[in-house]
């Protein structure tokens, strides 16, 4: 063997070496009798960790806050962060790794569409909590999970809450609808959604057009969608494809208003951008975004920065996962001094009107199992570079059937 | 018609993107027979120092451009010396899974370093609207259009007037008798790697002027890859054209079907290349006597 390969692979033998070291000094604590282990699968490597590396962070925020203070009746939490690499099959990997640790009494994440999916079967035979993935799917509502706390408002909410407030903004008797989806499991289903309550919302469905994730133009969309003549978009995108679609909209002068799913809601949406066509984006969400002030954002924010999560902290999905963890961290002290997942699990259905200090609506789980049943609309203002709240929460609730 | 010519206008400009990165995998795979897999991180790192030399170093639009491509062509070469010199001669297994390793340590580094949030450029090129009757193209659009124009034009002519270029060709073709003949190959393939990474930060900083800058801009960058194979591994010319086919099939598919026919367009096409001309469009087929 050359030399320079000898000592390449001492270096990686050594890399390696160190890294099962400080993999064991992690993981040994889990299974210690003084602490509660609690798993995440989400991606931290893959397309959405603009989306699900926040979340996670604020989970571990609440964690570390309360491991600081001393843990939940003196027990620190261990967190086991799994990466499922944006992957399904690795992510039901991660979940099986997880739920097969009798040590781990709830996860959080599955964020992923196809593997929410994918582990609901397995989330009911292991009976173990999932609380507040930062995603709902049609399937994790309907049947009925036992075992699903889900914290976002569900998609059917969302729509409801689109199409309701943009027919009365449009102002005609049957405005036109049509939408721009993302092309995975939940832009499918969006679509579908759309598709089929617009009319019971009093607009008229013209048609819609799937977005791929990787797409570097929107050109091709846009044109189509004028071609629909619609009134207004209810859309389901991520923040980088609405930077594209208001691009291709500014191109070839398309003005029309656009609502979407909260999946949309970070700064990047609007940049490289005139306010004029930037005007044209809201979205809606169950949180108050970390740039709307409030009270409970404030302490938000100074914890992100006082564990090193302050970069992550800008983000929508960072507040999922900071109120995630709060709740999980309620419910854990809830569920007594030795919790299991069934005392845990009956702690989480018995949680009401949990107050988040302005950053949600109050959340109860309750027997729906959906945390935040409520969302409205949000914009961005181009001269405090933040988004502001386009009305309070209960203006919005006359939507939500 | 002005909907299928518009489409064909918005896929050459996506398509130029994708040929400036192909062009960088020529110019590696050509000069040291490297395929490197993580020339789509690459591209990722240069829109992540276009950002770095706009917003912290507050540079202007031109002065960012020049810092980030001598910035890129620095660390091409450090890559080349660090990690693919002490390659050399290794199976080409080997050094496959190096660029896969080199991959995957960018884009962890890259959220380490900048965080997992979408950002975006504080000042772009321009990128006023422009009709052409009735056909509208955005500045943006066309700067990227001449630009891979530029560059496909002057590295054709460097591979076939210049010294060096005559020297990385030889170098590729046969290493051994290219350093025989007094070829400083290691010197060759510095030059390989700087300017395969100048053309993948050049295609960064495209990319995040179209539209954000994230980590998810490595897996925009592998659409390069059957823009390479498309044109042919070997050909400069072809790796532009199948990085403009690939574009226009994109948007033409996006535009007649919808997004989520793109992708089987796309790879469909690539398969009957393979299947009609494993060379590629414009590429040599290779010839081994046993």
């Amino acid at each position: 063997m050359k030399p320079e390969i000898l000592g390449a692979a001492k270096i990686a033998g050594a890399l390696l070496g160190a890294g099962i070291l400080a993999m064991g000094t992690a993981l040994q604590p889990a299974f210690a009798q003084d602490t509660i282990t609690y798993g995440v699968v989400s991606d931290q490597s893959g397309p959405g960790v603009p989306n699900q590396l926040p979340y996670l962070r604020g989970i571990q925020t609440q964690f570390n806050k309360v491991n600081d203070a001393g843990g939940i009746n003196g027990r620190k939490i261990v967190l086991l962060a799994e990466d499922d690499k944006f992957q399904v099959p690795l992510g039901i990997a991660a979940y099986k790794k997880l739920a097969s640790n009798d040590d781990v009494i709830g996860i959080s994440g599955l964020t992923l569409s196809g593997t929410q999916v994918a582990a609901l079967p397995l989330v009911a035979k292991d009976k173990i909590p999932v609380v507040g993935p930062d995603g709902t799917t049609d399937a994790s509502l309907e049947p009925f999970q036992e075992y699903m706390f889900m914290l976002v408002p569900s998609y059917p909410v969302q729509a409801q809450v689109i199409l309701g407030a943009m027919k009365d903004r449009v102002g005609k008797d049957k405005p036109k609808v049509a939408d721009i989806s993302v092309n995975v499991e939940s832009g499918l289903g969006w679509q579908k959604l759309i598709s089929e309550t617009a009319e019971a919302a009093g607009t008229e469905y013209v048609g819609g057009v799937l977005m791929d994730a990787t797409a570097t133009s929107a050109d091709a969309i846009v044109l189509k969608i004028q071609q629909m003549e619609p009134d207004f978009i209810a859309a389901h995108t991520t923040g980088g494809q609405a930077n594209l679609i208001l691009k291709s909209m500014e191109k070839f002068g398309l003005n029309i208003p656009v609502m979407a799913t909260y999946a949309s809601g970070t700064p990047s949406a609007y940049a490289g951008l005139s306010p004029e066509i930037g005007a044209q984006w809201q979205f809606v969400h169950g949180i108050t975004p970390p740039s709307v002030p409030t009270d409970g954002g404030k302490q938000m924010l100074a914890d992100a920065e006082k564990y090193g999560f302050g970069k992550d902290a800008a983000s929508s999905d960072f507040v999922v996962g900071y109120v995630a963890g709060q709740l999980v961290v309620q419910a854990l002290t809830d569920a007594g001094e030795n919790p299991t997942r069934e005392t845990y699990h009956q702690a989480l259905v018995a949680l009401k009107d949990v107050d988040t200090n302005g950053l949600s609506p109050s959340v109860s789980f309750g027997e729906s199992r959906m945390g935040i049943n409520l969302a409205r609309p949000y914009g961005y203002d181009y001269a405090t570079q933040a988004f502001t709240a386009v009305g309070e929460w209960d203006a919005y609730r006359q939507y939500v059937k | 018609m002005i909907f299928f010519l518009q489409l064909l206008v918005s896929g050459l400009a996506v398509g130029s993107v994708y040929g400036l990165v192909a062009l960088g995998f020529v110019l590696i795979f050509k000069a040291t027979d490297v395929f490197n897999f993580a020339q789509g991180d690459l591209l990722a790192v240069g829109a992540y120092l276009m950002f770095v030399a706009l917003a912290v170093f507050n540079l202007p639009v031109a002065l960012a451009i020049i810092a980030t491509v001598v910035a890129a062509g620095i660390l091409g070469a450090m890559l080349q010396r660090v990690v693919f010199k002490p390659l050399q001669g290794q199976p080409l297994l080997t050094v496959v899974m190096a660029t896969i390793a080199l991959s995957l340590i960018i884009q962890g580094a890259l959220v380490i370093i900048f965080g997992s949030q979408d950002l975006s450029f504080p000042r772009t090129l321009p990128s006023s609207i422009v009709a052409i009757g009735a056909l509208r193209l955005s500045m943006l659009d066309l700067i990227i259009m001449g630009c891979s124009v530029v560059c496909v034009s002057a590295f054709a002519l460097f591979f076939r007037y210049t010294s060096l270029g005559l020297q990385m060709r030889a170098t590729a073709e046969h290493p051994e008798a290219a350093a025989l003949s007094g070829i400083n190959s290691d010197r060759v393939f510095t030059v390989a790697f700087s300017i395969g990474t100048v053309t993948a930060a050049l295609g960064g900083i495209f990319l995040g002027s179209l539209q954000v800058v994230s980590p998810t801009l490595s897996q925009i960058g592998l659409l390069a890859f059957p823009a390479v194979v498309v044109g042919g591994l070997t050909s400069i010319p072809g790796s532009v054209i199948g990085g403009l086919l690939i574009g226009v099939l994109q948007q033409l598919s996006a535009g007649y079907f919808d997004g989520a026919v793109a992708s089987v367009v796309v790879y469909s096409g690539l398969l009957l290349v393979l299947l009609l001309r494993p060379q590629g469009l414009l590429g040599r087929p290779s010839v081994q006597r046993h």
